[in-house]
């Protein structure tokens, strides 16, 4: 799964302890997820979606085969 | 990031990881005062019941410690919780392999072990597992 969640926090100027706090995560979720190496879950996606006021679609997409 | 970083982070970063090491300490301390001032009594003491009671006494420390490793886990983020899960799981598949080959070994008398030795080592051996398997999972994630 490809994600925007870096674009997004860089553009409110938080750093990943900030966004991490908002999702009531930890950093190292935060970046996890940034870097692609670990997708969240349904529930933590509809969570980053709510926070960035965007459709769940416009952050998260599955890779192209 | 390696386990002294991710460890430093973890363990002042939200109120469950707080909350685990106030759980986790005093029952440990306990612990190791009654390996090492109370268990020893026991070769002095003449009673099957007293003996039997001093023996499992510091088992009693190490469930709480067990109890304050669930709640972490449980309350930990997903990503935390799966980081903890899958280290747990190697750890849990390489002494129970271990183990395993170890039993083989004595079953054809290759090797001679004290029993009470072999099965008091299996909690140790797999928290010490969980700390190496750590290593290698956050090495994946990082």
């Amino acid at each position: 799964m490809r994600n925007r969640l870096r674009d997004l926090r860089e553009r409110h100027e938080w750093s990943q302890g900030d966004l991490a706090g908002h999702l009531d995560v930890s950093r190292q979720t935060v970046n996890a997820i940034e870097t692609g190496k670990y997708d969240p879950s349904l529930p933590l996606a509809f969570r980053i979606a709510k926070l960035f006021r965007q459709p769940i679609e416009s952050i998260f997409e599955p890779e192209k085969d | 990031m390696n386990v002294t970083q991710w460890w430093q982070e973890w363990s002042s970063n939200r109120p469950v990881n707080r909350r685990y090491l106030r759980e986790f300490w005093p029952p440990m301390l306990a612990y190791v005062v009654l390996v090492f001032f109370v268990f020893p009594v026991v070769d002095v003491v003449a009673s099957p019941v007293l003996k039997a009671v001093l023996c499992v006494a510091p088992v009693i420390p190490i469930l709480f410690v067990m109890r304050a490793g669930v709640r972490v886990i449980r309350d930990s983020d997903e990503f935390q919780r799966r980081v903890h899960l899958e280290a747990i799981a190697i750890s849990a598949m390489g002494v129970g392999t271990a183990y395993f080959a170890l039993g083989f070994l004595v079953f054809a008398k290759l090797v001679a072990v004290p029993a009470g030795l072999v099965l008091v080592m299996i909690l140790p051996m797999l928290s010490a597992g969980y700390g190496v398997s750590l290593a290698f999972v956050l090495r994946h994630y990082r």
